[in-house]
């Protein structure tokens, strides 16, 4: 993650040209929510709508709990192993 | 009919639609920077009739009688570029960034006075005046504390208040603004400001607000939502990532966050606040001192409330819809 | 904070469990299950006791209760809960209200599982605009028979622009369904979470180019009974599901199953059909009394569930249950004893 202050991307004259709250921002990458909303706010238009709440917000929609429970112990178990090899 | 307005991706209104749909109620969503793109709109006012136009249907056949406002556009339309290079001269272009804003100001002014005999949740009007040093005074009128803030252009000046309060953040006087760089977006938070960034400065800065950092407790959002206050407590100070602000997310233990009980003393001058700013609705933050004091910080006229709503499961977006419902008769 | 367990003043402190740290107590230990960080602490049966009916006096008054003889322990205890987090030690509790545990949703219909294996011949296409009407968010596609990538793509394009936002699918192995197609499939569609290709052979994804929705397993799920299974891994500590357990039943209530055959049900491993989809319409049956009946089955009348302190962040099954003469019999695959806290 990058991370710094801009107030070091300034030269040192120039500074009195930016608010402090600005000069001390420290930039930080945003996370996926907000990227989702920076991108549409750029006009691209994704084919993937959901019409009716004329949304393409789908990450929020992950079902609060499982849908089904079909996989048993041994299967969660070479799934674990799966994912540590 | 409820009409939502607001822009961008807003999961906040989502989750209200979703209750609206739940009881059968009826809305539509203007998005107001999609208003060039997708969600085209015009009025048209002659000395007979006025029209509105939205996504090129006329809304007056069912008129809103309830607006719920969220954000109207957050960027300008101008295409002309955001510079991060101070040397570039940048007069011109701030000039027609200034005019073009205002311009796109006063038409959707012209879109709110045409709704003025809807009720409203949210206030269009408070965009104008989203002044952080107002609220403050009008809070310290009624008795509700603040931090000592300073705004000021002198390094000196910010020195010798440094000498006197301690340890000092700054934040926007105005707001915090998402802004991209390069490839990546980033964001403003509250920022602690010590001796050493201090002495970088020079001798005369562009204006800028401090304030004492309060010693918290725990922090407090509450969100209004008229005549209710509903208050969670952040309890942040245990995690050092998010002493200064909770938004600098710690993901493998989250701060906590529960519903709190406020004081009736408090709450009657807070309501009265939200009164005296013509607020409905709203987020605001206060701090819970190591002392046991409330000091308030800010009122968020829009905000994300669903951050106060699931932690202490207070439905707050199902309370929305039924208070948006309830007006539109 | 420093604390000196000796200082008067300290005892004047109460404990205070996080509003969303929720004891929940079982025949022969308790849980604390904490709903934010979706996960659960195991606790012994006294020190639920402690927190529970103990509830509301002050330290000094807490170990007065147990006529000081455990004092040493007591204050370990609440150490430990403060250390991880659990609860806090403050002057004024009443700040600090509990959580109100009423479960809201405004979805008609929150989940529906539809199957499909090589003989069936009910419409995708149709019982999706269904469930979009009804604002369904979510929708899982299990299908028992080999689906060659097109066919997939095709299911899945069915879902676009509709209210449903979430769409996991369960489908076996076809030797075109390629790990990095799968990838950019999932990825192009935002609404899908999962994928997950049964009796797919060894070694199909070993260089993991298909990504983390996509995961392949060697064993098969043949049909629906191998559903219902009862397992930690199916916990979830979360608001929306530990309030919902309070009043319903914490698999079947809002969901819609579509069977193999195209039979409505509560779940498709359910007897009882509530009509053909091909006659019959989702929402009518979704409104039918007798239909809701399963919605609320409480853990907290089940047989064994009742007594267990698992209850209400674990997942229930009442289509495969150890006496099904007895609708509220324990689920048959669950292999726990909350008697002896076993599995």
């Amino acid at each position: 993650m990058k991370k710094e202050k801009f107030l070091d991307t300034i030269p040192p004259r120039q500074r009195k040209l930016y608010s402090l709250n600005l000069l001390m921002a420290q930039l930080k990458e945003l996370k996926q929510q907000h990227a989702a909303e920076e991108s549409e706010q750029d006009g691209a238009l994704s084919p993937c709508r959901s019409v009716p709440y004329n949304t393409k917000l789908f990450f929020t929609y992950g079902l609060y709990k499982p849908i089904s429970t079909t996989l048993n112990e041994s299967i969660w178990k070479s799934i674990e192993e799966n994912r540590n090899s | 009919m409820i009409l939502i307005i607001t822009n961008g991706e807003d999961i906040s209104a989502l989750h209200v639609m979703e209750w609206i749909n739940w009881s059968k109620g009826q809305f539509e969503v203007m998005k107001g920077d999609y208003t060039l793109r997708n969600t085209p709109f015009s009025y048209l006012l002659n000395n007979e009739e006025t029209t509105i136009n939205l996504k090129n249907k006329p809304l007056n056949k069912v008129k809103p009688n309830v607006v719920f406002y969220r954000r109207w556009k957050s960027k300008p339309y101008y295409a002309g570029n955001h510079s991060f290079d101070p040397i570039a001269d940048n007069e011109l272009n701030t000039d027609i960034a200034r005019h073009i804003e205002n311009e796109q100001l006063y038409s959707d002014c012209g879109f709110v006075a045409l709704l003025e005999d809807a009720h409203w949740l949210g206030n269009f009007g408070f965009r104008k005046s989203e002044d952080k040093i107002k609220v403050l005074i009008c809070a310290r009128q009624l008795g509700i504390s603040i931090p000592p803030t300073l705004v000021t252009t002198q390094k000196s000046e910010l020195s010798q208040f440094h000498k006197e309060q301690g340890t000092l953040i700054t934040k926007g006087i105005h707001n915090v603004t998402i802004f991209s760089h390069q490839d990546t977006r980033y964001m403003m938070y509250t920022q602690e400001i010590n001796k050493t960034d201090i002495e970088k400065l020079p001798d005369l800065f562009y204006p800028s607000l401090f304030q004492k950092q309060i010693k918290k407790e725990l922090e407090l959002r509450i969100f209004y939502l008229e005549p209710e206050f509903y208050a969670m407590a952040i309890f942040s100070q245990a995690n050092d990532q998010t002493a200064v602000d909770f938004r600098h997310y710690d993901y493998s233990k989250p701060n906590r966050k529960v519903p709190f009980r406020l004081p009736d003393k408090l709450k009657k001058k807070l309501k009265k606040l939200m009164e005296k700013l013509s607020l409905n609705t709203g987020s605001i933050d206060m701090i819970l001192t190591t002392e046991g004091k409330f000091v308030f910080l800010e009122v968020n006229p829009i905000g994300q409330f669903g951050m106060t709503s699931f932690p202490c499961n207070y439905n707050l977006e199902k309370k929305i819809a039924e208070y948006l419902m309830k007006h539109d008769v | 904070m420093e604390i000196n367990r000796r200082e008067p003043e300290f005892l004047k402190n109460y404990f205070v469990l996080f509003a969303c740290c929720i004891p929940v107590e079982g025949a022969n230990r308790s849980t604390i299950c904490d709903l934010q960080r979706d996960s659960f602490e195991l606790i012994p049966n006294v020190l639920y006791e402690i927190l529970t009916e103990h509830e509301g006096k002050s330290i000094g008054e807490l170990l007065e209760a147990y006529d000081h003889a455990y004092d040493k322990e007591i204050l370990e205890y609440l150490e430990f809960l403060t250390e991880k987090e659990y609860g806090f030690y403050s002057e004024e509790p009443q700040k600090f209200p509990k959580m109100d545990l009423t479960w809201y949703n405004p979805f008609p219909i929150t989940n529906a599982i539809v199957d499909f294996d090589e003989k069936s011949d009910h419409n995708l296409s149709d019982i999706i605009t269904q469930l979009s009407a009804m604002y369904c968010p979510a929708v899982e596609l299990r299908f028992f028979h080999a689906l060659p990538f097109s066919q997939l793509t095709a299911c899945l394009s069915l879902f676009e622009d509709t209210a449903i936002r979430g769409v996991q699918v369960m489908v076996r192995y076809h030797p075109d369904l390629a790990p990095e197609k799968l990838n950019q499939l999932a990825n192009e569609n935002p609404r899908v979470q999962k994928i997950l290709i049964h009796d797919a052979p060894d070694g199909v994804d070993d260089d993991g180019g298909a990504g983390d929705k996509i995961i392949f397993l060697h064993q098969e799920i043949t049909s629906e009974s191998c559903c219902g299974q009862v397992l930690p891994h199916y916990f979830t500590s979360n608001v929306a599901s530990f309030t919902e357990a309070q009043t319903f039943n914490s698999c079947l209530n809002r969901k819609i199953g579509i069977d193999k055959r195209g039979e409505i049900k509560n779940c498709p491993s359910m007897t009882k059909s509530y009509g053909q989809i091909k006659t019959t319409s989702v929402k009518a049956v979704s409104e039918d009394v007798n239909f809701q009946r399963a919605w609320h089955l409480r853990k907290d009348e089940i047989s064994v569930c009742k007594d267990c302190e698992f209850r209400y962040i674990c997942h229930d099954c009442r289509a495969y249950v150890t006496n099904p003469a007895d609708e509220l019999s324990k689920p048959a695959k669950c292999t726990y004893d909350p008697y002896e806290g076993v599995w």
